[in-house]
């Protein structure tokens, strides 16, 4: 046995620290991964109630005529509910772009500003000359 | 096999530097052969190459030309991985800077070396234990190592060293940073494990180390040549 | 597997040495994933509402325009459209908005024949607090649940509106419950007589014609023939109807999602900041691994360990945390914005559309980038000479 004279800082002035956190970190990620677990549970069992709901939403769409939700969109022929953005109201043709902002920087496709997928026929303009 | 008992052996070792444009030549053709169960030091100025010469006996860094032996066993043109797991079983290595890791513990800094392996394993860390105990330094354990003094890093470090259960020792500047009461203690210890079978190499500048007269053999490096 | 558990335990050893970059890290992914989910949660919860009912809809729904505007459309019409090849019925509706000043904002009144088998059958699926309005009396109202509110009126209380010159008393005798308020939250759901009082619509004429098809495919070409019968009319079909809502949705999703780009580039400036330079200490660290021992890949496993470890809590803390903002706070802020400015917002209950599927994807897009990120500089440093790591000479 080498005898170690200990000419340093005695062990008492210089208290352990506990045992390393490595464990406590390891449980984080475990939290971590329970978490999501458990949020995924509880989506599952939310969509599982709601299925419950499926047969009235359909029987208010009958009855209200529309599956539109109470939401605004400003486009017209959506109803819009309470719900609509200042300036939306006033736009009332066929072709007038939503006030949406996208409509500002891209157009909307054709098929929603006509209105529906086919055209009707359209006879030539026809023009007299004095 | 190790025929002629010679544990650390270097065959004209040459390591060489690219240095911007021009070439730093570290080791120059250094040839040493050290019998097992000796303590030997390498003493030479700072820059002389001794740190360089320890790295490729021990096999961390490649030479340029020549060749390192462990244990009659060639080690230079081993894969790096091979290199790797023959110093791992062969040397017990302790750095001028004791290369302990600032915010884990002593024991944390103990077991390093097998965390790749998936761990110490018992048998390991029975033989910290035992090493703790013995050089006085059990209660530190679970201490976070900065705020050990010099003297008990170092010890830490050499327990890490020895907690492999290599045969071969090597030390780089072992009591750069100890006080002379410390280095005695020091030099106590190495001369009792060389007198347990162990080889030992140390890396010194210090002449307290140097001219010990249980000492071995003495080897000088200056410029990266050793001196006859 | 114990070695990588070992190098796991390691690295979150490491990322716990480095705290304060860790936690900045990871607040920082925590912040941007959050905001992405919330939208993300947000916008599919809507989407999933309007879908759960787009296949009840009218398969076309046929309005009259008048100077470029919706008018009213002779109910005569009906017999018209009926007659078409593939149309099952043609019913004409009675709906419209009620302005009310004090709101500021409409309500939609909802006309229904009360003595009409079906309707009746629908009214007793609805959920509803209170009673079925009764057949064919006049002054019964069901009411939307923010509808109700707003007038502060509970099943059996009375109001008196102004429709014109005149007024008409309303008994609310039902009101709708919150599982159907994302319908129902503005409606007035009354006799057809009493919402033909309200917005003024003549005996004769509706405010437009729901069409159900035998073939729904056939949408397109009913469509046609309707519009060849009825000059002027404008004619909507299901699927414009859905297409409509998705834009909207996609386009405020969007828009969200486009306000919080200089966010995730700050974010991303910052991630690459930290991980692309290895600190002194870091360096040491690595330094020191490598002297006892450690090869490069085990360096660099350990390290995509901890980056991993690091993107994977802040990214999680972020889905959670989204998670119990939209469907557990419903949203507060966030909502308005997705569902527009208003002046009477249903209150939502969402129920969430995301699958574990999109999930993961979500948690690979954060963590990966992380991981790849902190190798290449690792690498760097994990090959160059331990000694000099040590003494800091490289």
């Amino acid at each position: 046995m080498i005898p170690f004279r200990l000419t340093d800082r005695r062990a008492s002035s210089r208290p352990a620290r506990a045992r390393t956190f490595k464990f406590r970190q390891l449980v984080g990620l475990l939290l971590m991964v329970a978490s999501l677990w458990l949020m995924g549970w509880d989506a599952a069992h939310r969509r599982s109630g709601r299925e419950a709901h499926t047969a009235s939403i359909r029987a208010v769409v009958r009855l209200l005529g529309t599956a539109d939700l109470a939401l605004s969109s400003s486009s017209r022929w959506l109803r819009h509910p309470s719900i609509t953005e200042p300036g939306a109201a006033f736009a009332d043709g066929p072709a007038i772009l939503d006030n949406d902002p996208a409509g500002a920087a891209l157009g909307l496709p054709r098929e929603v500003l006509a209105g529906f997928s086919a055209e009707p026929d359209v006879p030539p303009l026809m023009r007299e000359r004095r | 096999m190790n025929v002629d008992n010679v544990m650390v052996r270097a065959v004209r070792l040459t390591k060489r530097y690219a240095a911007g444009r021009a070439e730093k030549v570290a080791l120059r053709e250094v040839s040493l052969a050290i019998p097992a169960g000796q303590f030997w030091v390498i003493t030479g100025p700072s820059g002389s190459g001794k740190t360089t010469l320890l790295g490729l006996l021990a096999g961390m860094i490649a030479p340029t030309s020549g060749e390192a032996h462990l244990a009659g066993r060639p080690i230079t043109h081993l894969r790096d991985h091979h290199r790797a797991l023959v110093r791992r079983r062969l040397v017990g290595m302790v750095f001028q800077e004791f290369a302990l890791v600032s915010g884990m513990s002593l024991e944390e800094n103990l077991f390093l070396p097998w965390v790749p392996q998936g761990g110490a394993g018992r048998a390991e860390r029975a033989r910290a234990r035992a090493l703790l105990e013995r050089f006085g330094l059990a209660e530190f354990a679970p201490t976070p190592v900065e705020r050990l003094s010099a003297g008990e890093r170092q010890r830490g470090a050499l327990i890490r060293a020895l907690v492999a259960d290599a045969p071969i020792l090597m030390l780089d500047e072992p009591t750069a940073a100890l006080d002379s009461e410390n280095v005695r203690t020091l030099l106590a210890l190495l001369l009792a494990l060389r007198d347990e079978g162990r080889t030992i190499l140390a890396t010194t500048h210090d002449r307290r180390l140097a001219e010990d007269p249980r000492v071995d053999g003495v080897l000088r490096l200056v410029d990266g040549v050793l001196e006859p | 597997m114990k070695r990588q558990l070992a190098l796991i335990c390691f690295a979150l050893g490491s990322a716990r040495r480095r705290a304060g970059r860790s936690f900045a890290l990871g607040f920082a992914l925590a912040l941007v994933t959050f905001a992405l989910s919330a939208v993300l949660f947000l916008t599919e919860a809507l989407r999933r509402e309007f879908r759960l009912a787009v296949a009840t809809l009218p398969d076309l729904t046929v309005q009259q325009l008048a100077a470029g505007r919706p008018a009213l459309i002779a109910e005569q019409e009906q017999a018209a459209i009926a007659a078409i090849p593939g149309v099952i019925a043609a019913r004409p509706r009675v709906w419209g908005y009620y302005f009310v000043s004090s709101l500021s904002g409409n309500f939609t009144v909802v006309g229904v024949d009360t003595d009409d088998g079906a309707v009746r059958r629908d009214l007793a699926l609805v959920s509803m607090n209170g009673r079925l309005p009764s057949s064919n009396v006049s002054g019964e109202v069901v009411m939307g649940a923010a509808a109700a509110a707003f007038f502060g009126l509970e099943p059996g209380d009375a109001i008196t509106l102004p429709v014109g010159r005149a007024e008409k008393r309303l008994q609310l005798v039902g009101v709708f419950r919150s599982e159907v308020g994302l319908w129902t939250a503005d409606v007035l759901l009354m006799s057809e007589a009493d919402a033909r009082e309200f917005l003024h619509v003549p005996p004769g004429y509706c405010t437009d014609l729901a069409v159900h098809l035998s073939t729904p495919d056939e949408a397109t070409v009913v469509a046609r023939k309707i519009a060849d019968r009825l000059p002027g009319a404008r004619i909507v079909d299901r699927q414009l109807m859905a297409r409509t809502y998705d834009l909207t949705f996609d386009t405020r999703g969007g828009l969200l999602g486009a306000m919080l780009l200089p966010a995730l580039v700050a974010f991303l400036v910052l991630v690459w900041d930290r991980l692309t330079g290895v600190g002194t200490g870091e360096r040491r660290e690595i330094g020191v691994l490598k002297a006892v021992g450690w090869q490069t890949g085990d360096v660099l496993l350990a390290r995509s360990w901890e980056n991993a470890a690091i993107a994977f809590q802040g990214a999680a803390v972020g889905i959670v945390g989204a998670y119990l903002y939209v469907f557990g706070a419903r949203a507060p802020g966030l909502a308005e914005v997705l569902m527009g400015w208003s002046t009477l917002y249903p209150a939502l209950r969402l129920t969430p559309a995301v699958e574990g599927g999109q999930m993961l994807v979500l948690l690979c897009l954060a963590v990966i980038p992380f991981v790849v990120a902190g190798l290449v500089p690792a690498w760097r440093v994990a090959t160059q000479d331990p000694h000099g790591l040590l003494r800091g000479t490289v």
